[in-house]
């Protein structure tokens, strides 16, 4: 039995991919792999459940991409802000010779990278005024992850960057401590962001994906039959979650809409993307510009 | 089966004296056996992340802070002053506490911040006025695990995530219910030290009270200060915790000048060292409870109370046990993260409000907090107070009875809790 | 035998100085980050990833001096109405169990060290090894004072031993 985690509540369409996956895995090796779901981070957070994925405690996991790229840093080319021109283009590199080139490296840490399901894009929420241009996104003092890239994108707009545990967040935002976050709309969502925030802006300022890894070992002593059946499975599971994912966008807005959050969709990108390319210098620094060229060729 | 194992290494290695946190892991060695799953990185992961905690690290500050207070001359003057106040009022200082808590639990989100700020701060107290150590410190006890109950508060956070419950409706439905505890630790107290042999100065007069009051000024505004950062956004809850240890590192060391470099460093190993004595349980908990998730020990139990559907007071009551012992030996974070999405289905198909129920599982795993032999803010309490966790155990008894009765009240009674939280969100 | 003692004893105050230091460095980090936010618009990249790091370290290493003090949570009630032939055996056997949980912490520490030392984290770039690291010491050295306790000619009578007053 495989102990496959994530860290998203399981009303998550993280959770509808584990079910899929478990199930069709249990089906198609007619019940000799079985799979056991521990959403929630009940295995532990990011970081642990990572390791535990290598060191062969934890058999599948899936968690946000940025988790892995202190281990494979070229990877962090991925993350970077408007590096996509849309989701289709997202899907092509990742599921192409880039993606599967950025799953070969996961073999080095002893994981075996089976596929990249969406985390979504990531569009900011405040509550004093829709963001429409860069300028708007001055003087905000907005909470980011910890991508580098962000962090600075958010600096040069003359933002106030500032790092808070997710867990802290609804309650920052509600004294104000910070008046802006950002993360994709199905966790202002599940988080209930909503209820402290006014505005939503739809900036699509970075594609987040997720990664879904297997413990190498665990993986090499299956038959190569199962082999190709968790391969097949972790690409439909991941192709099935990318479609509710953008039908779930959508739906989650209507929601968003309903309980009082006021959607930007005006936004201008073009003037963003701008904006963003000097944050790709660090990256390209340290990792050279191979990636970053091959992501763009790819049309 | 496994949870029998489970209990039996953990209880009997506790009453032969291994320490707590030792007692938990060689449990959770157990389970590993047990499981066929023994493996040093399962330990070492989980306990090291289980410390590596953001959240956690108001445990310190307010330490500090409480440490600072107490050595740099602040709480002498607080105690004066409370003392000048309701002194001769029997058992004073004790209601002084409950308010202290249900203040505090308005600025902070975790019971084990608040548990260690008030005994660091109020316990000397009490011992200095003579009264009943095991009192005290189950008072003090239970009056952190308000904390949680009135907003902000994290458990509310992450059941509303977990659950799926609007965060918004809980912090305002805990407002009640968390006041209601409050005002049950005055009674139980008013009871205890009724019996009890305290002697109790003069009433101060009106010119003392002013000169306390002056004299104590600075130390005063320190609950301001908190509350008012908090209020306005100026910090978060956890950053409180180091702006009230700054704020007393100031003031003993710049206008009360009571505060020497050495004594300084004394404060600052001391925390330290409390902290790890609070923290490494903290990890050797996450160790244990991630056993018991992979054991799926809560699943067993849960599935045995579908049958209750039909009777919403029953199943409640069922879910209240349940949550009760699982309590008992397991953290508040993991028992929501493992409980809540198993309960949730059978909750909404009895049609129990899911405010309420998230309300009453806070308030549940909260008390389990100060229940042996696993109860996180009895061991700070222990660990900060520097009590005997005896003492501890036997003192804090009659405030988890009456907390229980608490519970059963809101049980038979659910509308105490749903009819103010329809006040307050309309 | 005496000049080791005085070395472990100076070791440990060592330990203590090291956990101050951090201690004070938690406390200007996050406290300069509330100021740089509030007053300054402006913030310190990596606060919360430098302090989580200080603050496991402070936790493993003080974990070895609450070891070493009896100060970690115990029952005590049992061991005090031990029977004559039991009262050497039990405590030892205690310290055995101290030993093995601390050697698989130390060894499973090591473990992740090593394997996470070339993972930088991203704000900050402390290695996600150096943080298991203090696990590793942490677990070495009270598996170390455990030991002693296992083998010494008698165990100590429920208290600390000299010299464990802070500083
Ligand atoms: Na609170
Ligand atoms: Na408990």
């Amino acid at each position: 039995e495989l102990k496959f985690a994530h860290a998203a509540p399981d009303t998550d369409l993280q959770q509808n991919l584990a079910v899929f996956f478990a199930d069709e895995v249990a089906k198609r090796t007619g019940g000799e792999v079985t799979v056991k779901i521990f959403p929630q981070g009940q295995l532990g957070n990011d970081q642990q459940m990572i390791s535990g994925a290598r060191s062969g405690v934890v058999d599948i996991v899936m968690s946000g991409l940025n988790n892995f790229t202190g281990m494979m840093p070229r990877l962090g080319g991925l993350e970077l802000p408007f590096m996509f021109q849309s989701r289709e283009h997202a899907y092509k590199v990742l599921d192409g010779e880039i993606g599967r080139q950025g799953l070969a490296e996961f073999e080095q840490f002893g994981m075996k990278g089976l596929a990249y399901p969406e985390n979504g894009y990531r569009n900011v929420t405040n509550n004093t005024h829709p963001i429409k241009t860069p300028a708007d996104v001055a003087g905000l003092r907005m909470r980011t992850n910890n991508s580098v890239a962000l962090n600075e994108l958010f600096a040069m707009l003359k933002a106030n960057p500032q790092q808070l545990p997710v867990a802290e967040l609804y309650t920052a935002l509600e004294t104000g401590v910070v008046d802006a976050q950002e993360h994709p709309v199905n966790i202002t969502y599940s988080f209930k962001f909503y209820e402290v925030q006014k505005y939503l802006s739809l900036t699509e300022h970075a594609y987040s994906a997720l990664a879904l890894a297997m413990n190498l070992d665990k993986f090499n002593a299956l038959t190569s039959e199962q082999q190709k059946v968790v391969m097949e499975v972790a690409a439909e599971a991941t192709a099935m979650q990318r479609k509710l994912s953008i039908e779930k966008q959508e739906s989650i807005l209507g929601e968003l809409a309903a309980a009082g959050l006021e959607i930007n969709r005006d936004v201008d990108k073009a003037a963003f993307q701008e904006a963003a390319k000097p944050t790709w210098d660090s990256y390209v620094a340290a990792n050279g510009d191979e990636l970053v060229k091959a992501v763009q060729a790819v049309k | 089966m496994t949870l029998f194992l489970f209990l039996f290494v953990l209880i009997g290695a506790i009453l032969l004296g291994v320490p707590v946190a030792f007692a938990l892991l060689l449990s959770a060695i157990a389970l590993m056996v047990h499981m066929d799953l023994f493996s040093s990185d399962i330990l070492a992961q989980s306990l090291v992340n289980g410390v590596d905690n953001f959240a956690l690290i108001a445990i310190p500050f307010f330490l500090v802070a409480g440490e600072t207070m107490s050595v740099g001359g602040l709480s002498r003057r607080i105690v004066r002053l409370a003392m000048s106040l309701v002194g001769h009022r029997k058992g004073g200082l004790g209601y002084v506490a409950i308010i202290t808590a249900v203040v505090l639990a308005g600025l902070s989100g975790s019971a084990v911040a608040d548990a260690a700020a008030l005994v660091a701060i109020l316990l000397p107290m009490m011992r200095n006025a003579h009264y009943p150590e095991k009192y005290s410190v189950g008072l003090l006890a239970s009056g952190g695990i308000i904390a949680p109950v009135i907003p902000p508060s994290l458990p509310l956070i992450i059941i509303g995530v977990a659950g799926n419950i609007s965060i918004s409706k809980l912090f305002l439905g805990g407002i009640a219910p968390g006041l209601m505890m409050g005002a049950a630790l005055v009674a139980t107290w008013w009871f205890i030290v009724r019996g009890e042999a305290i002697e109790t100065p003069q009433k101060a007069s009106a010119e003392d009270r002013l000169v306390a009051l002056r004299d104590g000024a600075w130390a005063l505004l320190l609950p301001v200060i908190i509350i008012g950062g908090i209020k306005t956004g100026i910090f978060t809850p956890t950053e409180a915790a180091v702006v009230a240890a700054v704020y007393a590192i100031a003031v003993s060391a710049l206008i009360y000048r009571e505060l020497s470099l050495p004594a300084f460093y004394k404060i600052l190993v001391r925390s330290a060292r409390a902290t790890a004595m609070v923290m490494f349980l903290v990890g050797c908990a996450m160790v244990a409870s991630w056993l018991i998730t992979v054991a799926q020990l809560p699943q067993q139990v849960a599935t045995l109370l579908e049958p209750l559907i039909d009777s919403p007071r029953l199943l409640m009551l069922a879910i209240m046990v349940l949550v009760l012992l699982v309590g008992m030996v397991m953290d508040l974070t993991p028992t929501i993260l493992i409980l809540v999405p198993l309960l949730m289905p059978v909750v909404k198909l009895a049609g129990i409000d899911p405010v309420y129920f998230g309300l009453m599982f806070v308030i549940n795993t909260s008390i389990g907090l100060i229940t042996p032999p696993v109860g996180t803010v009895l061991n700070v309490v222990c660990g900060v107070g520097k009590v005997r966790f005896e003492t501890a155990i036997r003192g804090v008894a009659p405030f988890i009875g009456v907390y229980m009765a608490l519970l059963a009240l809101f049980i038979l009674f659910p509308d105490l809790i749903i009819v103010p939280m329809r006040w307050f969100t309309g | 035998m005496e000049r080791l003692r005085r070395f472990v004893d100076s070791g440990f105050r060592l330990m203590d100085a090291v956990m101050a230091l951090s201690m004070l460095a938690m406390i200007v980090i996050v406290f300069a980050n509330v100021v740089l936010r509030y007053g300054f618009a402006s913030g310190i990249l990596g606060s919360v990833e430098l302090s989580r790091f200080l603050f496991v370290w402070i936790v493993m290493l003080g974990a070895v001096a609450c070891l070493r003090n009896d100060d970690h949570l115990q029952l005590t009630t049992m061991l005090e109405a031990l029977p004559a032939g039991l009262e050497r055996i039990v405590p030892r056997l205690i310290s055995v169990v101290i030993v093995l949980c601390c050697a698989m912490l130390a060894l499973g520490s090591y473990r992740q060290a090593m394997a996470n030392w070339a993972n930088p984290q991203p704000m900050s770039g402390i290695p996600v090894g150096a943080v298991y690291l203090a696990g590793a010491v942490g677990g070495l050295l009270m598996a170390a004072v455990a030991l002693v306790r296992v083998f010494r000619r008698r165990p100590p009578a429920g208290g600390a031993s000299a010299g464990n007053d802070p500083a």
